[in-house]
């Protein structure tokens, strides 16, 4: 079947619809396509605004091959620039630090403010020589990504056409307006990595559905059953599940997490885990809140950034590293079938399988998008 | 060896060793010494240009006072 056709057969309604070729989970010139298309087209997560609590903080990252940094400025403004200097393109933050002053390329000691505009250019006009009528500073700043930070992420579009970041998740962030709120961060305490040998899109596709919480989750089935979850649908943009029966977590002493403010009497019982498309997996509870951050290593290899945040700044710390290992060992709990879903993609014959037109309709509607996204991207491509 | 050829001799080891420890701090205020010891305007912004570098990096308190230096003879604006 011609690729065009496979994917049409994705976006087929669910009970009839495959799901994508195996070529999107193994294949490294749709990986590459996949990449340009969905994340760097669209608003990707990156990293958490947490990493970067102080001014002059900086944290060099790789996405996806571009080097990038995180930085928050003298303006308390968390921005994304690409790390490179407009000179010769050396890298210029190559380790996490406070930026005291101005970022100095460790080359030609050209500098920038933290806010992005070309300060000084030494020599630049020859010895003891800093201006040249060739070099127009306000020309040469860095190179800024657009960037939008929400529920705790620092999101970016690398390509810079997607439409704005608030209009784009509109429903989402009014859907959770209630947590639109300081959340707060415990740093180590509050974050975690776990590497899969898995496509990406695999962990997005589990995330999705509650149908395998029965199987891969007995300890959460054991209160939240599988009838108390329901779907949460919005075409071409986010896909997940709730639950009508959270229950929070208790510490030895019964001492819980302080709720979020303000709270709508719903978040009582229910909880929400979306995936907001492309590479970022969100929960929220009535007490706390978590973001899972998918980085993508090649076509089979993903490492799930995971953060926790709270309502308060001060949390008993014991309970909160019982927070983080209860998580962890969910999370944990669906690694094997993430990577065995992987290694079931390298079976020739397999077609994509098919979706219950009951209980998979969230991950189809991930599918659906990644393969009208992919095919939009080819027609404007040629 | 006169007395000012041993001052530029230390300065200059001086600057040796604060690159060698990576010392912003230290190594613009040197560098500043430098521009300030000599006559030579050409000299002085090569070496005010370094210590004004330094002090960008390392928000120096001196920062303005150096980039006013090198205003001065039109080589920084």
């Amino acid at each position: 079947m011609e690729k065009t056709a496979r994917l049409n057969q994705v976006c087929l309604p669910v009970d009839e619809a495959n799901g994508l070729p195996n070529e999107h989970y193994t294949c490294p010139s749709v990986f590459k396509e996949e990449k340009d298309i969905l994340l760097f087209g669209k608003w990707s997560g990156l990293a958490v605004s947490a990493q970067i609590p102080n001014i002059g903080d900086a944290v060099p990252i790789f996405f996806q091959g571009t080097p990038l940094f995180i930085i928050r400025t003298k303006k308390n403004k968390v921005k994304v620039f690409q790390n490179t200097c407009r000179h010769r393109g050396m890298i210029l933050i190559d380790r996490v630090k406070s930026i005291e002053g101005a970022i100095r390329c460790p080359y030609h000691s050209w500098c920038y403010s933290t806010e992005g505009s070309l300060i000084s250019t030494p020599h630049v006009g020859g010895a003891g020589r800093n201006l040249h009528d060739a070099i127009d500073r306000s020309e040469l700043g860095l190179t800024e990504i657009r960037s939008h930070v929400w529920m705790g992420v620092i999101w970016i579009n690398l390509s810079g056409d997607a439409p704005k970041f608030e209009d784009n998740m509109k429903e989402l962030i009014d859907r959770w307006s209630d947590f639109d709120r300081p959340l707060f961060h415990r740093g180590k305490e509050s974050s975690f990595t776990i590497e899969v040998a898995a496509n990406w899109k695999l962990a997005v596709e589990n995330y999705c559905e509650s149908y395998h919480l029965p199987w891969v989750h007995p300890g959460l089935n054991s209160y939240s059953k599988l009838e108390d979850h329901y779907h949460i649908e919005h075409k071409n943009k986010f896909s997940g599940q709730g639950t009508t029966v959270y229950q929070q977590l208790k510490g030895g002493n019964g001492n819980v997490f302080p709720d979020f403010a303000e709270l709508n009497a719903k978040w009582d019982t229910a909880a929400e885990y979306i995936a907001v498309y492309p590479n970022v997996l969100l929960g929220v509870h009535r007490d706390h809140a978590f973001v899972i951050i998918l980085i993508p290593d090649g076509p089979e290899k993903t490492y799930e950034h995971i953060h926790l945040f709270y309502s308060k700044e001060n949390t008993p710390k014991q309970l909160r590293l019982q927070n983080m290992k209860q998580w962890k060992l969910v999370f944990e709990e669906d690694v094997p079938v993430v990577e065995g879903m992987q290694r079931g993609r390298h079976a020739v014959n397999f077609d994509g399988g098919r979706f219950s037109p009951v209980m998979d309709n969230p991950t189809h509607c991930f599918h659906c998008w990644v393969a009208n996204e992919v095919q939009n991207g080819r027609k404007q491509k040629n | 060896m006169d007395a000012s050829k041993k001052t530029k001799i230390d300065l200059e080891e001086k600057i040796l060793t604060a690159h060698q420890n990576n010392d912003g701090i230290k190594l613009a205020e040197l560098y500043a010494k430098a521009a300030y010891k000599t006559s030579n305007i050409n000299k002085a912004c090569f070496f005010m240009v370094n210590a004004y570098t330094l002090a960008l990096e390392c928000n120096h308190p001196d920062t303005l006072s150096f980039f006013q230096f090198l205003q001065k003879y039109d080589r920084e604006k």
